[in-house]
């Protein structure tokens, strides 16, 4: 039985439970939030709504993995969660070299790994060569393999990094996890198994885990190389973090609910206004960067290899009521493939976009050729427009393809809506296997336009539209190159324009995630990517 | 009996490789590629065709299973694609729990279903008999992901008596997932212990317990029942076997870490060899949990005889 199968069901009653759990009720408290002098101390309790595979930070790409690392790790650049921009992070300082192909990193003096191994200049360009080893299949490989040339330890505090060619988004990879340093020591004394034995210089050590169910994380008491964009210096306030895997949303709520937990993921979006006016606990709402939720739509085949019809599409869908139904107004409505909070986002373009106006797809569709035909639905060449949708069986993505058949209905387009399991349709979304479909991206740099957008990347990226315009590629390979931030701005934006133009994606959907938080935890934080943080916070009693 | 034995053991050899050539085959049949699932959406092509190589995916089906019949014949079950643990090792770290959960759930349905079974088959037509005959019904007609979540929110929520998921808190966190486990078993134990009893309840040696003087409960326990638990044997025997291979739903809703989850996020993942090595190992227990209770039936009834 799948996934899948189960779930079903159990979404339902998930949903009559969760009706039920709220006629329970909880008595209204007065929480915490007044006291502001922090306290060291006491456990929080995460609670995720899947699991992880391993805490190696060069041998994964999953979510929640590089989730529980960023408490383990500490990334040799940071982006200050306020303004975005690149600090200093383990390295001390950076320097690129005027033609951009040299990246000089200083490494901050007496910094320990959790085994009390140092981590120096060696320790560095040992982390980030290892990402090329064969051996350990990293999906990161080809972030270093592609741009870099070297890396080379030439002092205890200098790491050297020489490109290949100036390449602008380099710096954005070193403020992520999976470039971060881990100990050569534990490396070897581990080996194969390292992934299930952790250890960086992060702000909390790896203690214990049962795989792929809970991990427990305990204070580093030596810690004090935080970034300079946190309130405090010095080791973190908790003694422990415990992060543990709860499948069933049912659950996972009532976990919240009794207190079990003081932080859900992924929480049931129709019971957070619940949540909201109750005391005993507060939401965040964390937005995630990147390729905002989008429908693709597949160039290379019928009916979408035809321009006109593409740019019909984006007036035929209510990305409102989509943003209501399916997401409770969590986030917001996308203008452009790039979400607002992503450098390079282009808030010109993003005022063109189209708007809902199904009469005016009407229209276009009209002048593309197509007619209705005898049941309603459009006919050109003799074919009716009638096509499969691919998507996934969650309440959210129900809602939002029924919204979506509705809309295409109301202008003469007959959609079918055809699920997979995540595993299956991550491979078909990438082979093209339908006219329409729906994915996003994350990312911190807005160079995620290449790899869904440049030519190079059909087949072998995520440009899952097919599209291929060699306009866009100059524009694309230009912005990895230009270090100057305004000229490089100036090209995504040419290239946000041309989507809103040619049409193979149309972004809809802005994600914010909803934390749901215990009252008794402060200073609960989230950084650019949306990611937990935990420097900060603590617990009262 | 030793013939019957071997006999039983040779046919089990057969029937654990079928199923892991089916398994094998079924899981690369469905659509889902390990690499594009492990490697994310970081991944560019080649990326994924370099790891589909280093995990032998791009080799013909048949060198594939032949490949890890190998292996398993040599005792390696391989090394997860997605934990990158041995498979071995993390069958190893979530079968107590799961042996826990099972054990506890079916002492739990024995006990209780023959109990009930017993006082209804004696009370029959009364008021007794007709509440546990009614409450079995529901019993068996309740699905475990409704009832979970129930228990949960009166257990958990409402009373604050028992935990509400996961097995962080000894044997607290047994009680819900236990219970809910239980039911299906409890009311199948019953209904069959009813049944039975009435069967043999009239028979001539029950009569002849009676008159040498013996207790009711002493008629019932040591003669009535001893000669109606054979299908209450095979129910608990099958019952066994499957719970050995984790209960999906049940260790879902309650976030058990046991064999069932596992396996279902070793699905999704397409994790080859870990939905492999438990499958093998969730047919092998099978297996033998049934011989078990087939050996156990010549202990309890000396009239059967195997050869």
């Amino acid at each position: 039985m799948t996934r899948r199968q189960v779930s079903a069901p159990m979404r339902s009653l998930g949903l009559l439970f969760c009706a039920l759990l709220a006629a329970c009720g909880t008595s209204q408290t007065t929480s915490n939030t007044t006291a502001t002098t922090p306290v060291k101390g006491g456990t929080i309790t995460l609670a995720l709504s899947a699991g992880w595979d391993v805490l190696d930070p060069a041998a994964t790409a999953f979510t929640f993995s590089r989730q529980i690392m960023q408490f383990i790790y500490d990334p040799l650049l940071a982006r200050d969660p306020k303004t975005s921009k690149i600090v200093p992070g383990l390295a001390q300082s950076y320097n690129v070299s005027s033609d951009g192909t040299t990246i000089t990193l200083k490494i901050r003096g007496n910094v320990k790994f959790h085994d009390g191994s140092v981590c120096d200049a060696d320790a560095v360009a040992f982390s980030l060569n290892r990402i090329q080893d064969p051996a350990l299949k990293s999906p990161m490989a080809a972030t270093i393999s592609g741009p870099v040339q070297s890396i080379k330890a030439t002092d205890s505090s200098t790491v050297v990094i020489t490109l290949k060619k100036p390449f602008a988004p380099f710096l954005d990879s070193l403020t992520q996890v999976s470039l971060a340093p881990v100990s050569p020591t534990a490396v070897q004394k581990y080996g194969k198994d390292y992934g299930s034995h952790p250890v960086g210089t992060g702000q909390f050590m790896f203690q214990s885990q049962v795989a792929n169910d809970n991990v427990v994380l305990v204070r580093n008491p030596d810690y004090k190389w935080a970034p300079s964009f946190y309130q405090h210096q010095g080791a973190a306030y908790l003694d422990k973090v415990v992060i543990r895997n709860v499948p069933e949303d049912a659950t996972r709520m009532a976990l919240e609910q009794s207190g079990a937990i003081d932080v859900v993921y992924a929480p049931i979006v129709s019971q957070l206004p619940e949540y909201q006016s109750n005391r005993k606990f507060y939401v965040v709402q964390a937005t995630r960067p990147g390729m905002p939720r989008s429908f693709i739509l597949n160039t290379a085949i019928w009916p979408f290899d035809d321009p006109k019809t593409r740019q019909a599409m984006p007036y035929a869908i209510n990305k409102e009521q989509i943003l209501k139904s399916a997401y409770g107004n969590i986030g917001g409505v996308a203008d452009s493939i790039l979400t607002p909070n992503l450098f390079g986002y282009s808030k010109a373009t993003g005022s063109t976009a189209p708007s809902y106006d199904a009469n005016k797809a009407k229209q276009l569709l009209a002048d593309a050729g197509w007619k209705p035909g005898s049941d309603g639905i459009l006919v050109k060449d003799g074919k009716r427009f009638s096509i499969t949708y691919g998507s996934q069986n969650t309440t959210s993505f129900n809602i939002q393809d029924q919204i979506l058949q509705a809309n295409l209905k109301a202008v003469g387009i007959d959609m079918q809506i055809q699920d997979e399991e995540q595993a299956a349709i991550l491979d078909d979304i990438r082979r093209g296997k339908w006219p329409m479909s729906t994915m996003l991206f994350a990312a911190t740099d807005p160079d995620v336009m290449y790899t869904i957008l440049h030519s190079k990347s059909i087949g072998t990226a995520w440009n899952t539209s097919k599209y291929s315009n060699p306009q866009m590629d100059a524009l694309l390979d230009q912005g990895r190159t230009e270090l100057d931030q305004t000229k490089r701005g100036d090209i995504y934006a040419q290239a946000q324009k041309l989507v809103v133009q040619d049409v193979p994606y149309i972004p809809f959907y802005n994600i914010k995630n909803p934390y749901i938080v215990n009252a008794r935890v402060h200073n609960f934080g989230y950084d650019t990517q949306a990611f937990w943080v935990l420097y900060d916070t603590w617990v009262s009693s | 009996m030793i013939r019957y034995l071997v006999n039983r053991l040779a046919l089990s050899v057969v029937v654990v490789f079928g199923v892991s050539i089916l398994v094998f085959l079924m899981l690369h049949l469905v659509p889902g590629d390990p690499a594009v699932v492990m490697l994310s959406e970081q991944a560019n092509a080649s990326d994924v065709q370099h790891l589909r190589h280093e995990l032998g995916l791009d080799q013909p089906l048949w060198a594939q299973y032949a490949l890890y019949l190998e292996r398993v014949v040599h005792g390696d079950l391989g090394r997860s694609i997605r934990l990158r643990l041995p498979v071995s090792e993390l069958i190893a770290s979530r079968l107590p729990n799961t042996l826990e959960l099972a054990a506890a759930s079916l002492s739990l349905a024995t006990l209780v279903g023959v109990a009930v079974g017993a006082v209804s088959a004696v009370r029959r037509g009364r008021l007794a008999d007709n509440l546990a005959m009614v409450g079995a019904l529901i019993g068996v007609s309740l699905p475990g992901f409704w009832l979970g979540l129930m228990l949960i929110l009166l257990f958990g929520l409402r009373l604050g008596a028992l935990p509400i998921a996961g097995n962080q808190d000894g044997l607290a966190s047994l009680v819900l997932p236990a219970l809910t486990l239980a039911t299906v078993p409890m009311a199948t134990i019953a209904r069959l212990t009813r049944s039975g009893l009435l069967d043999v309840l009239g028979e001539d040696y029950v009569r002849t317990a009676r008159a040498k003087g013996l207790t009711e409960f002493a008629v019932i326990v040591s003669h009535a029942l001893r000669n109606s638990i054979i299908p209450v044997i095979t129910v608990v025997g099958v019952q066994f076997g499957v719970l050995l291979g984790g209960a999906i739903i049940v260790e879902t809703v309650f976030a058990w870490p046991g064999l069932g989850r596992l396996l279902i996020d070793a699905v999704s993942a397409r994790d080859f060899p870990l939905v492999q090595g438990i499958m093998l190992f969730i047919s092998v227990s099978f297996v033998l949990v049934n011989l078990c209770a087939d050996l156990v039936y010549g202990y309890v009834d000396p009239r059967i005889r195997y050869g």
